[in-house]
């Protein structure tokens, strides 16, 4: 193969892409084929990218996607909007200016409309809901924890980011293997998301996070010896929510009140 | 009145196999290729709002998968820099996944030319072999290949002219 010999051959080449993806007027093809046919130096160009790009399509792996995975996309797709997104679909809301015009016509034809559109959430309900979601968001990166180094590494990040010794926490108990350790951001703060499994097999997310600010409400406590956390149940998860020093921790399990409150106790009587 | 997740909600199933096909390319690792698929589909209806209805979905949901794939590998490097673990891996680094065997090889029946022509193509250089990708495999239009890699056409014209050249090369003793 050897380079443009003239002026015709550059545009020749320059267009074999264009050709190849089928993307050229017909008389402008049949043109660069009608060159590329008699030219010594542009039909071997076309032959060559040709039989390449003929030989990607034939053999490169082409995948379909496992059912589960359909499954689970399908599931994603077809899940309900929330409340706030099925009105905006009503009111017909495309872009955040038309959003914030029949927000506002809204709120002055029916307030009571406007409370269901932007409810003022609790700082314990946002905390319940983002817990929930880091924890299943964990839950699913399980191909990322394979690239962490060792445990000695995590535990040690562990300690520097939250200035506190857990790691003795998730040493030698069935029930606190440490799987993975990473900085989250929780109600805009930056914390500590932990995953950890029990002898089960089942794993929890215990998050840690500034908790300056937080007010946890006096009700929904669950009494464990003389501590009471905060509960929630949610989406079949168990949540305990308590504040310790300056810290907020959440924890977020698939466990039974009884075990998640074992649990709780290690981590509130860590030293 | 329609939502703007609606034509992501409708269409977007549609480009699964495609979408999953791209993430085992540029991940190598079946769960990881799950996830960022998983994750491609999130963040369409979490930003369908950017999308226009009418253009081009399947090129709006690679450019998306793309880019969390890049921005992962981008945070694995940091990751490994922070604990003093060898980067590399997925694009031809010295890591801990093994790297493609010599090339080129023999003539040799169509399951080894497939792994051949795999292991050629994971030896390009990211934007070359995902141009070649989404070009060759998987029928996108140059157009939809500069949005999806955010270059112009003629760029992409280039990466897949130099790119089935290495690939040529690379493959030169292969007779299909």
């Amino acid at each position: 193969m050897s380079g443009p010999r003239t002026a015709e051959c550059r545009v020749i080449q320059a267009l074999v892409s264009d050709l190849l993806a089928g993307e050229l007027e017909p008389d402008v093809a049949g043109a660069v084929e009608g060159h590329a046919a008699s030219c010594p130096a542009c039909g071997p160009v076309l032959a060559a990218e040709r039989q390449v790009r003929d030989l990607v399509r034939s053999h490169a792996s082409r995948e379909v996607a496992p059912d589960f995975l359909r499954e689970r996309v399908g599931g994603l797709l077809t899940a309900r909007r929330g409340l706030r997104g099925r009105l905006a679909s009503l009111l017909g809301t495309p872009g955040r200016a038309a959003a914030a015009s029949a927000a506002l016509a809204t709120l002055l034809l029916a307030p009571s409309l406007y409370l269901l559109l932007a409810p003022r959430a609790e700082p314990i309900q946002v905390l319940t809901q983002a817990s929930l979601a880091e924890h299943s968001r964990a839950a699913l990166s399980r191909g990322w924890r394979a690239e962490w180094p060792d445990r000695g590494a995590l535990l040690g990040y562990l300690r520097e980011t939250l200035g506190l010794p857990l790691e003795r926490l998730f040493v030698g108990d069935p029930d606190l293997e440490l799987l993975e350790v990473y900085p989250s951001v929780v109600m805009g703060e930056k914390g500590v998301a932990i995953l950890y499994r029990d002898r089960t097999g089942r794993t929890s997310t215990l998050l840690v996070l500034p908790g300056r600010g937080l007010e946890i409400p006096a009700r929904n406590r669950m009494q464990i010896e003389t501590f009471r956390p905060y509960l929630a149940r949610a989406d079949r998860h168990n949540l305990l929510i308590w504040k310790q020093g300056d810290l907020a921790y959440s924890l977020v399990s698939e466990q039974e009140e009884a075990a998640l409150a074992r649990v709780y106790l290690k981590i509130r009587k860590a030293p | 009145m329609s939502h703007p997740e609606d034509p992501v909600r409708r269409e977007a199933l549609e480009h699964l196999d495609g979408l999953y096909t791209l993430a085992r390319w540029l991940a190598r690792d079946t769960r990881e290729a799950e996830d960022l698929v998983q994750e491609t589909f999130l963040r369409a209806l979490r930003f369908a709002h950017q999308f226009t209805p009418g253009t081009n979905l399947r090129a709006w949901m690679f450019q998306i998968l793309r880019n969390l794939h890049l921005t992962a590998r981008k945070r694995r490097g940091r990751d490994q820099a922070l604990f003093g673990v060898p980067a590399g891996g997925a694009e031809g680094g010295s890591g801990s996944r093994p790297g493609p065997p010599d090339l080129p090889a023999p003539a040799r029946a169509d399951a080894g030319a497939a792994l051949d022509l795999d292991a050629a193509l994971h030896r390009l250089p990211e934007e070359f072999r995902t141009a070649v990708l989404l070009a060759d495999l998987l029928g996108c239009s140059m157009a939809e290949v500069a949005l999806i890699q955010g270059c112009p056409v003629g760029t992409v014209k280039s990466r897949l002219s130099r790119a089935r050249g290495m690939l040529r090369e690379m493959l030169k003793d292969y007779r299909p």
